[in-house]
């Protein structure tokens, strides 16, 4: 597993989290258990579960072990969204492996997603956690609306600004907010904590979506693991695109047209598409958007105590700048 | 088809009017962006299931119409993801594949949502079998390993039981009233699937007996008497070409 989340602070809970995880999937159904076990050693950086772990251990040292199931669960929603969202993008390919809609097809993947979304929710205990339940419902219903959201919008070349913002949010943000309330909540953090770190997330989720959006663009498929240009080439209109075609000048124009044309010549277009956006400086101003919500997420943490586990919430802040993939 | 239940109108039109509420989405109604369509059937079958467990105990309450509410709400939400094919048409996957996707997740969303916002969080781990259990179903079913009857029976019959024995719990009913109800109900979800997904007769007729059976076991009187009225009406409305001569009218079942 790559994973730039591990600090000592949640080493071994973060172990603990990856085997329960192989356990709790250990499905009594043959291929569900196989396409879970697949998805799950696919890897990923496993940051939902990172920061129900650290936000829980921030008030609580001795009430970590109660936390890894919760941020199991967070992990295995996201995995179930993963494996909706390969059927939705036609996705061949997933952290370099082949997708289960590849390998199983898409009705077993829509039925697999299912299944552990189901799994996932149980995993909470809701009935014994009602306000951990309600926090994750509210996201799942904002996250689904933000998915339809980005559908309805693909190539849509009028999105503004906060169009972008109200999908990423529902995209990203929101899962990470989640599971930082989580965490506290399981720890009975004081309310303000709660807030603070909620926000926290928030913040982070954002700015971790818009580097994310920002590297798409950058990147050689071997560093992020997909082809650079992708969202684009699915019509996905991220922050440096919008700030492309804001301006006036004849490359704006031209990437409007290819955008609407949805790249009628294929690659060429969408290669063309990519340098206009490269060269049009709108990477570099999303990205001061990205560290702006970053020095945001950084201020909530004034509030918490000091100590490891704070230090590691700003490390976090920092990678999420910093990072190169 | 327009199915109704005698004294329901009403209750079922606030039931329908809050699953719309649901429904929306910022760009309208969530379901009428998909090219499935829903018959006034499919919007209230679970919702007068619920209603008819409802009124064997002490009446109608607000987790009554909470999990009508949500049953309506999942079952919509399951059987979008249901329809959904392997592989889309020219152009069409979109509206065949990645919207019904997403607008089967939104509803499932929403159906969790209901019950925790409502109070009824307790009742969401029963859902939640149900769930695991059909997509396992279908799984196999994808493998060949079961077959459409089975599954019907599994998505729509096991449904329709959860949300009688749901509703009848609701109200401490007895183990044998309970047990009844719940088996009408699985009677019925399974009738009402083999005309969603058109199986023979054979089926019809077996969920018909059983239908006639549970009946035929509940203490006269008008709660018998609804039973009997959404049986009949459901059976002859949906079947009413297919029904042979020697099958015994629901009325005399209910006369007896």
């Amino acid at each position: 597993m790559t994973n730039v989340f591990v600090f000592n602070e949640i080493k071994k809970e973060l172990a603990s989290v990856e085997k329960f995880l192989e356990q709790y999937t250990d499905f009594s159904h043959s291929e569900l258990k196989k396409s879970a076990h697949h998805t799950l050693k696919a890897g990923g950086k496993r940051i939902r579960p990172a920061f129900v772990l650290l936000a829980g251990k921030i008030y609580n040292q001795d009430k970590t072990y109660d936390l890894i199931p919760l941020a199991a669960a967070m992990e295995l929603i996201h995995m179930s969204s993963l494996v909706h969202d390969d059927v939705i993008d036609q996705a061949d390919i997933r952290r370099g492996k082949s997708t289960v809609r590849v390998l199983w097809g898409n009705k077993f993947s829509l039925h697999c997603g299912d299944y552990l979304l189901a799994q996932a929710t149980k995993l909470i205990r809701p009935e014994e956690n009602k306000e951990i339940a309600n926090v994750l419902a509210n996201m799942s219903v904002e996250m689904c609306q933000g998915e339809i959201r980005q559908l309805l919008s693909l190539f849509d070349t009028t999105q503004t600004i906060r169009n972008y913002f109200y999908r990423i949010k529902r995209k990203t943000a929101l899962l990470i907010a989640a599971s930082c309330k989580i965490g506290a909540l399981a720890t009975n953090a004081p309310k303000e904590a709660v807030n603070a770190l909620y926000k926290y997330g928030y913040y982070i989720g954002m700015a971790f979506q818009i580097k994310d959006d920002c590297l798409d663009m950058q990147g050689s498929s071997s560093v992020i693991g997909k082809p650079a240009g992708s969202d684009l080439a699915q019509g996905i209109i991220t922050l440096p695109t919008i700030f492309a075609l804001r301006g006036k000048g004849e490359e704006s124009r031209k990437l409007n047209s290819l955008i609407k044309s949805k790249f009628a010549n294929g690659k060429e277009d969408l290669d063309r598409a990519l340098d206009i956006v490269r060269n049009s400086g709108g990477i570099e101003k999303a990205l001061s958007i990205s560290n702006k919500y970053i020095n945001k997420a950084k201020k909530q943490l004034q509030i918490l105590p000091s100590g490891s586990i704070k230090n590691s919430l700003e490390q976090i802040a920092d990678y999420i700048t910093e990072r190169d993939y | 088809m327009n199915i109704k239940v005698r004294n329901f109108d009403l209750e079922l039109t606030l039931i329908l009017a809050r699953v719309y509420k649901y429904l929306k989405i910022n760009s309208g109604i969530s379901i009428d962006i998909l090219n499935t369509k829903f018959s006034k059937l499919d919007m209230s079958f679970y919702p007068i299931l619920a209603l008819l467990a409802a009124q064997c105990s002490k009446g109608l309450s607000k987790k009554n119409r909470t999990l009508a509410v949500a049953s309506q709400v999942l079952f919509l939400s399951t059987e979008i993801h249901n329809q959904i094919p392997e592989n889309a048409g020219k152009n069409q996957f979109a509206k065949q594949i990645q919207l019904p996707i997403l607008v089967g997740d939104l509803l499932f969303s929403r159906f969790y949502e209901i019950l925790c916002k409502e109070d009824c969080i307790e009742y969401l781990n029963h859902y939640l079998d149900y769930i695991a259990n059909l997509n396992h179903k279908w799984v196999d079913y994808l493998e060949q390993k079961i077959d459409i009857e089975e599954l019907s029976a599994n998505c729509y019959g096991e449904l329709a039981s959860l949300v009688m024995e749901l509703n009848m719990n609701i109200n401490s009913n007895t183990n044998y009233w309970t047990k009844i109800v719940k088996r009408y109900g699985y009677a019925m979800g399974n009738l009402y699937g083999a005309y969603k997904l058109n199986l023979g007769q054979k089926e019809i007729i077996k969920y018909w007996d059983m239908v006639l059976e549970t009946i035929d076991l509940m203490p006269g009187g008008e709660i018998k008497d609804s039973f009997s009225q959404f049986a009949q009406e459901l059976y002859y409305n949906l079947f009413q070409n297919l029904i042979p001569e020697n099958r015994v009218p629901l009325s005399c079942v209910a006369e007896k």
